[in-house]
Formats: C-alpha cells, structure tokens, sequence
C-alpha cells in the first residue's frame, strides 16, 4: 500500500503544527518520522491513521482517498506509546479485539478467531501470556501485544507512536532489532515517529527529518547523517561542532582568523558544521583552527577531549582515536575533514 | 526463643490500629451492638411476629425495593451525566458540576419539601403529570422520586475520576481495530468503569434505603400504601415499642449488609479482573 500526503495544513489556536507537508510513502517501506517534540512528527500520523483530520490537504492510500474514511475504515493498525491496551480484558481478548468487533457478515468463526489469534501470538513470541492481564505484563510485553492486537486486522498500513517511547533503553534495544525483522517477514507498509535518532537511523529504510511542522530531509539513513540537507538536520542527527563564521568573497572567517577552507555556496554570517570525529589533530599551524587541550577523557576505542580554541576560547568537543594520546595542556591545531557551511545564524 | 522486635519501613501500625478500632467501637460498633442487645427484650416469637406484620413487610418492600430502583436509575442517569461533564467542553459545565452536588448539601427536609411542593397534584409538574393520570406525590412514586434525587451524587463522584483517567487513546485503539462507537462503549468504556459504577451504585442504594428527611414529605406516609420502613421505627419509638423499633432496624441492618457485601464483592472482582492481581 502506498501512501500520499499532499500539502497538509494542521493548526491548533495560533500553533501551526504541520505547514504544507509533502510526502509519499512506497509501499513495504518502514519509514521513520523523526524529530522533536513539538516537530509535527504526531500529528501527521494521527492524520494519517484517521485519527485527527487536517485543515487542509489531502491524504490517499493506493490513489483512493483517506479523508473520507474514519479511522476505521481505512484498516490501519495503530500502536500507542503507552499501548493503550484493554486493562480488563486479557491478552487473549485483547488480540482478538478487532476479529470480535467485525460486522457479523464477515466475521470470523470463534475457531478462526482462536488460531488467527494464536499465530498471532506467536508471532510475537508471547503464546504463553494468553491468558494474563496486561497489568501482568512487562512493558516490552505490552507493546508487543498492543503490535499483535493490531495486526489482528490485517492492516494495510502499519503506524507506530514512539513505540518504544516508554521502554527502558535495553528493552528499546531488543525491540528495535525485534520490529526490523517482524517488518522483513510481514512486509506491512510502515511509518513510526520517534525523537530518537539513533532509533530512527537503525531500524528504517528511509527517515523523514521534520522540525516545526515542516519536513526538513527525506532520506535514506546514510543520507541523512552523512550529507544533512539543513542546518536543523545537521545539528539534530549526529553530535556536531557548531562554529559561528563569517563568509565574505568565498573567504570563512572565525571571529578574525581566515580559515583556510572552501565556503560552499555560502555567503553572510553562517555556521560551520563538522562531526566531532571529523576533526583531524595536528602540530601547530598545521591545521585551520588551533587551541588548547583542556580535559581528555577516553570511551574505549575513542578518546573525547575538550579544546579551548585559541582567540575567544570557545570550547569544543572532539572524537579522535586514542593512537595519538592527547594530554591536558597540549597546544594543538585542527583541521576539519569534512563539514559543511550553512548560511544564517539564528 | 525471644522474639526480636520486627522493624518495618512504615512504622505505627499498633497505634493507627488502636485508633481505628476505638474510633469504629464507639461510633459504629457499639451502638449497633446496643440494637441486637435492645431487640433481645423480644422473645424469638414476639421478634417474628413484629418483623413479619403484613405493616413491617410491606415497609421495608417500599424501602428496599425502591432504593434499588432508585439506584438502578440513578446509575443510567449518572453515567450519561458524568460522560457529558468529563467528555465534552460546555458554557456552564462547571456549574453543572457543582449543581450535582446540591443533594448532598441540601437539608433533606428541604429537599422533601421542594419535590412536594413541585409535584403536588396542584404543583408545577405534578398538576400535568395529574391531568395524564400520573399521581407522584403521596404515592410510592413520590418516595422513589426523592431516593432518586437523594442518590445521584453518589453515582457521578465515584464515576468521574475513574472516567477522567480512562485515557483517550483506549477509544482511540479500539476505534482504529474498527470498533463502532457503540462497540466502544459496551465492551471497552463501560467494562473499565465497572468497578466505580458498582461502587457508586452500592451507596446510592444504601442513601436511599436509609433516607428519611426527603421522603416523608412527598410518602404521605399511609401504612401498606407509602410507609417507609425507617418512619414505621419512628413511630414504634413515638409509641414507646422500643423492642419493636429496633427489630425493625436489625432487619434492615441484616439486608442492608447482606446486600453491600455482595456489591463489594462484586466490585472487588470487576477490579481485580482489571488489575488481575491473581
């Protein structure tokens, strides 16, 4: 199933939280909305699941129109953060929901229902938990069933919440693996909004970077960190070393030190972007910037260290490999290997 | 073998537990204990005679029965008003709110007067419900329609919070597996309230089982026809058959704690069928 969004338009009061979105989904992708909170990233998937409708725009599934149907009609599994499961009812019943609530003329047998039920159970590894409660259950469990309960129906369209949003981070870790290869046996197109990056870039096939109801980047996960298309996507994704410069006549400027680096299409005040491994270190004047080394520390097979850069002593953190120890006083120059320069300073 | 004191991380049971226990003595259980001790002055025979006159039964019938009608309106009642208070955003909701309050606050006197007043056969609702042929007040309708007044309160307080909690993705989950939205009343909303609705409905019906105040302003009071029980013990009392009175009581007592229990024990399974603590 493919998914169309065209030029959604969603306010609440004076808060535009999504402006003009475009997106197209391609069908059995598993696709990531990341961005902070406030981004949009949930309200595009409500709309999408039927759950809130936009002010303008329009939504389609395979070319027919979304809008017209209410959320169920439009056979779109949904799993909440805090999955939302049935408290009163046990994880059995839960499953078995949607197959229960069908209109009697395409319902299923109860025979059909208890082994569609089952494989379901199985398929997410918890048979053995039919018959508890989930207030019973484990977080990870939970999720796992509110994911069951929601293939139930045999959604067209699978959309998660910041399913793992709840979990603590080894649980999260399990689940992440987990949910990549549910996605590769079932093959249901997919989006899940998070606020982690690193959740988004390990699990999906492409991730959309959104910030404040717009979409900043659509791309695969490579694309995304290694060439960010904003200066929003860079900062967002990946830990960067952001410096104030200045470009006149295709010359950067770091307060009044020349930098002796190409300045892109930029032009005005601007911000240099490099990753904090990107920086290589050198003797003194071997690199475009220099400074001091004020605190090392090391995390296995990197060495982070704060550099005081020389001029207005602004602090900087960088990743370097631990075969040329740094120590705490050393005058050093750096040199970015990579960056990128991204006009405007606000 | 000595004993070592036991520690715990939440220390002044015994002191809690005396308090408790003294408090509930004197206010609770030793009064009620004085009723059994008062009604042993009957003897077995005389204490059946009393409690099995065609006046007493058909008393406590009033009671009994129409308090759990009342309840029983009270909770269908309750329930659509609480889902309008929580679900929607209204000019005057709070208003509303605190009007739901009022009988508990109204002196039931007052409160008995008003009805009265209003559905006397010449008040302003019980002159048209008298041209259709509807009598309420002096009538056994009248004693139901002041238990229901008296008993709304109970319904909406208890159901409230718990609806204010069911979270809103629980509709929203049952409507995306293609729930109906009567679908997710009965098997999802309805069901997740149970335990404060059995709650609720318990102390409507046990207000309306010992309303006095109201009641004997709209009951006309006329033995066989609209006596309640709790006015057939004043009387007994204005007559000095104290033994009497208090049989009468002790059987309330017996049936009004026969049947809270069982509500208790209802509402303890709904509940730990929620929260399955098994």
């Amino acid at each position: 199933m493919t998914i169309e969004v065209r030029n959604i338009v969603k306010q609440y009061g004076a808060f535009k939280a999504l402006d003009n979105v475009d997106l197209r989904v391609a069908d059995g992708e598993l696709l990531a909305l990341l961005g902070p909170s406030g981004s949009g990233k949930t309200s595009l998937l409500r709309i999408i699941a039927g759950l809130d409708w936009p002010d303008s725009g329009e939504v389609s599934f395979d070319g027919e129109n979304a809008l017209a149907r209410g959320a169920g009609e439009r056979h779109v599994g949904f799993v909440f953060q805090h999955y939302a499961l049935f408290r009163h009812m046990s994880v059995f019943e839960n499953v078995a929901f949607g197959l229960r609530v069908q209109p009697r003329a395409v319902r299923k047998s109860e025979a059909q229902i208890r082994a569609r039920v089952k494989e379901l159970l199985d398929l997410v590894q918890l048979d053995w938990l039919a018959n508890r409660y989930p207030s019973q259950l484990s977080g990870g469990q939970r999720q796992r069933i509110a994911l069951a309960r929601a293939l139930a129906i045999e959604p067209r369209i699978l959309l998660l919440d910041e399913p793992f949003g709840a979990l603590d981070a080894k649980v999260r870790k399990e689940l992440r693996q987990w949910l990549r290869t549910l996605h590769e046996e079932i093959h249901v197109t997919s989006i899940f909004v998070t606020h982690d990056q690193e959740e988004a870039l390990e699990v999906a096939n492409r991730v959309v970077v959104m910030d404040k109801g717009k979409i900043e980047q659509i791309g695969t996960p490579g694309d995304v960190y290694d060439n960010p298309a904003t200066a929003f996507v860079h900062s967002f994704i990946g830990e960067s070393i952001v410096l104030p410069v200045d470009v006149s006549d295709g010359q950067v400027k770091l307060g009044h030190r020349p930098l002796n680096i190409d300045a892109g299409s930029a032009s005005g005040p601007s911000k240099l972007f490099v990753r904090r491994h990107d920086m290589q270190i050198g003797p003194l004047g071997e690199g475009a910037l220099e400074g001091t080394v004020r605190r090392v520390r090391t995390f296995g097979p990197i060495q982070r260290a704060d550099i005081a850069l020389s001029g207005d002593d602004t602090l900087v953190e960088i990743d370097a490999p631990r075969d040329r120890p740094l120590t705490t006083g050393d005058a050093i120059s750096l040199q970015p290997r990579r960056y990128r320069i991204f006009a405007g300073q606000e | 073998m000595s004993a070592a004191p036991k520690r715990s991380s939440l220390p002044g049971f015994g002191l809690s537990m005396g308090l408790t226990l003294t408090w509930l003595s004197l206010l609770i259980l030793i009064p009620l204990a004085g009723l059994f001790v008062k009604t042993a002055d009957l003897s077995l025979s005389q204490f059946l005679d009393t409690v099995t006159s065609n006046r007493t039964l058909h008393a406590l019938r009033i009671s009994f029965g129409l308090a759990f009608a009342a309840a029983l309106v009270n909770l269908v009642a309750g329930l659509i008003i609480v889902w309008a208070l929580v679900r929607y955003r209204f000019p005057g909701r709070r208003l509303f709110d605190a009007i739901v309050d009022i009988p508990f606050a109204l002196p039931t006197a007052v409160a008995g007067i008003a009805l009265t007043t209003l559905f006397a056969q010449n008040g302003w609702l019980g002159a048209p419900l008298a041209s259709l042929g509807i009598k309420v007040a002096f009538t056994p309708l009248g004693i139901f329609l002041a238990m229901v007044f008296i008993g709304i309160p109970f319904v909406v307080r208890t159901v409230q919070p718990v609806l204010i909690d069911l979270d809103v993705e629980i509709e929203e989950a049952a409507a995306c597996l293609g729930a109906s939205r009567w679908q997710t009343i009965t098997r999802v909303i309805i069901p997740s309230l149970t335990p404060a609705i059995l709650t609720g409905f318990a102390l409507a019906f046990a207000r309306a089982v010992g309303e006095y105040g109201s009641v004997i302003f709209i009951a006309g009071n006329l033995p066989n026809v609209s006596e309640i029980a709790p006015l057939l013990i004043v009387i007994r009392l204005s007559e000095f058959r104290y033994a009497d009175a208090t049989a009468i009581a002790v059987v309330m007592l017996v049936f009004s704690f026969l049947i809270i229990f069982v509500l208790n024990r209802l509402q303890r399974w709904a509940q730990t069928r929620a929260l399955a603590v098994s």
